[in-house]
């Protein structure tokens, strides 16, 4: 027999996946994807985005024990486009990332808001998941896939986000801003820029869940969208940043670490996407939470010392304080 | 037809365009879209002038009457920097304003960087030595001015994003310049009209005692190109974020040669504006088919009567 030498695979499917699906839900809806992830009083809370039928989102907290299943869904919708007070929330709200800020005692929430001039990013903060302030809109569009860092950088918050410009061959970078307030924001530089060419994360990437901190930085997971004759596939990959500059790029992987390979990641509503927006840890076990073909919630798990070990393998990153180059 | 007899809010000077790649004192592909401002007594254009790599930069030219006999700086006041990475190719498009409290003039212009084009400030006290703060949105950003005073206590934007081709005028604030927040939209461009496609500020805003008057560019893009004409706004004194009033007409656009012949080819672009405050006489500076400049004039309170009467 050959030897196949095979990938290391990093992550493992759940093996019940997709954990949600529109069947499981309380109410009608099109679609249930794209979910935020974190701990509250010793459960597993997801933010789920949930697609209705009119084509808008909005968000929905799921609970569950052992973060596996047993799912409680919230009998309606937790946190609603409101128009009304917010108009950039005209056409729904999306993609939600949560990172708890210790500092605060507090959650806060990145989300899009998909408004009359296109995607933006717009915070909202809680400290139980039943009530939330929304915070407005932080950036202008077009910008999404955005989180916090959980902690200040010489006083100031910081975000990464993903604007993205319309002019033809500009690509979509992951951005860093800082903050002194969490209101207004500034300092805008590019992080992690998208490769070109015939990469697998060309021309178009962005944040995947909020950037964990390890002891060699910070880890971020992003995805990398390849453009085919038949449509885009969404894959994940590894970036180190520093601990202290996070403006600053340490290491990244060269190859995608977790693509669609099941039927629901490459068939429904988007074929051929991951995409997840929020991770947990607990001794060093990572379950990580992630919408399928835009269409499912589905869960896979690795072993972060592994990440750490593969990220340290990886090239150290050339020099990126040309911001824009 | 000669299209200047048409009676309008606007009399364009007689002797336009006032400045042309021919006035340049070094070679010049076109020169068009000034900032302006009084200084000593004299009138000042920071001049938008194209070289022939096709990237821009910024000139100084003034005049006592600001109209003729203008004296040309021989050289660049404001070019791209390589230290600026996001103005790599070029610096467009400025927009000025004196900042009383801060005894100095903020100018924001446009920075085209490989990742797109973003809005940047930089500040003079003297147009001799100036301070650059680099980019205050990521991209993609144009457009833009500051107010030229705080309202409550911050500082306020107008700019322009444009997301997959579509582009309506924004409000962003700012307690210090540096760090912005409270994005919204307070201008949008009009399905069917004449500003269907894109709407972007001219001018900085003026005040006035009706509220703020804005003068922004709409486009229409037909099947020969794209019309950039000229329309109106009032925003209130007090909060910027409520337009009282908006044109339903465009009240200028490209009619006369200057305007309808050039790099780009039916474009009026205002993007400076000098207002005599004892008489209310109002000069327009505009950028004509981005290759000249040209300057038309009206009165503050025929522009608020038009509002008022709903133009």
């Amino acid at each position: 027999m050959k030897n196949v030498q095979l990938y290391p695979e990093l992550f493992q499917r759940y093996e019940g996946n997709p954990i949600l699906t529109i069947k499981d839900w309380p109410y009608p809806a099109n679609s249930i994807f794209n979910c935020a992830a974190t701990k509250h009083n010793n459960e597993t809370v997801l933010l789920a985005r949930v697609e209705d039928r009119r084509g808008m989102s909005h968000l929905t907290v799921v609970r569950s024990k052992d973060g596996l299943s047993n799912w409680r869904i919230d009998m309606e919708p937790t946190i609603l486009p409101d128009p009304e007070n917010h108009p950039e929330e005209i056409w729904g709200i999306e993609d939600p990332r949560i990172t708890y800020i210790g500092e605060l005692d507090e959650y806060i929430i990145a989300y899009t808001s998909y408004s009359r001039g296109g995607p933006l990013v717009s915070l909202a903060k809680t400290k139980d998941f039943i009530t939330f302030e929304k915070l407005g809109p932080v950036m202008p569009p077009e910008d999404k896939d955005a989180a916090l860092f959980p902690t200040r950088f010489g006083g100031r918050w910081a975000m990464l986000h993903r604007p993205a410009s319309a002019l033809h061959g500009a690509g979509a970078h992951i951005w860093i801003s800082f903050s002194p307030d969490l209101k207004h924001w500034g300092d805008h530089k590019i992080a992690i820029r998208a490769h070109e060419g015939g990469w697998w994360d060309a021309n178009k990437i962005g944040l995947s869940p909020e950037p964990i901190r390890i002891p060699e930085g910070w880890l971020v997971l992003y995805h990398g969208v390849k453009t085919t004759g038949g449509g885009v596939i969404y894959r994940l990959g590894l970036a180190l940043l520093d601990a202290d500059n996070p403006a600053k790029l340490l290491r990244r992987s060269t190859e995608w670490i977790f693509g669609p390979q099941e039927h629901y990641e490459r068939e429904g509503d988007v074929d051929d996407v991951v995409f997840p927006c929020g991770w947990i840890v607990e001794d060093s076990k990572i379950r990580l939470y992630y919408g399928g073909a835009d269409t499912c919630i589905a869960l896979a798990t690795a072993d972060l010392n592994k990440l750490r070990d593969y990220i340290m393998t990886c090239p150290p990153a050339v020099d990126n304080s040309v911001r824009w180059f | 037809m000669d299209f200047s007899k048409i009676q309008g809010l606007f009399q364009r000077y007689p002797d336009n365009p006032i400045l042309t790649p021919t006035d340049w004192p070094y070679p010049a592909n076109a020169v068009f879209n000034p900032a302006a401002t009084e200084l000593d007594g004299q009138t000042l254009l920071l001049v938008r002038v194209e070289d022939m790599r096709g990237f821009s930069h910024l000139t100084i030219a003034k005049s006592s009457n600001g109209y003729s006999d203008w004296q040309i700086d021989p050289a660049p006041v404001l070019k791209p920097e390589i230290s600026q990475n996001e103005e790599q190719w070029g610096i467009e498009d400025p927009r000025m304003v004196w900042l009383e409290e801060k005894q100095e003039y903020a100018i924001i212009y446009v920075s085209f960087s490989r990742g797109g084009p973003v809005v940047s400030l930089v500040m003079t006290k003297d147009f001799k030595t100036f301070q650059k703060f680099g980019c205050l949105l990521p991209p993609e950003d144009k457009d833009a001015s500051l107010f030229p005073r705080k309202v409550h206590g911050r500082y306020i934007l107008l700019h322009r994003p444009v997301i997959r081709g579509e582009a309506h005028i924004w409000i962003s604030f700012s307690p210090d310049l540096k760090y912005w927040g409270e994005h919204q939209v307070l201008i949008p461009a009009r399905q069917g009209w004449w500003d269907n496609s894109r709407v972007g500020l001219g001018p900085p805003p003026i005040e006035t005692s009706e509220g703020w008057l804005i003068i922004y560019h709409g486009v229409r893009v037909t099947t020969s190109g794209s019309l950039y004409r000229v329309g109106m706004a009032l925003l209130d004194l007090d909060d910027p974020c409520k337009v009282i009033r908006r044109s339903n007409d465009w009240i200028f656009g490209p009619k006369v040669d200057y305007e309808r012949m050039g790099d780009v080819p039916g474009v009026t672009f205002p993007t400076g504006v000098i207002v005599d405050k004892q008489t209310g006489d109002l000069r327009m500076y505009y950028g004509a088919a981005d290759s000249t400049v040209a300057v038309a004039t009206s009165k503050i309170d025929d522009l608020l009567e038009a509002l008022k009467k709903g133009i």
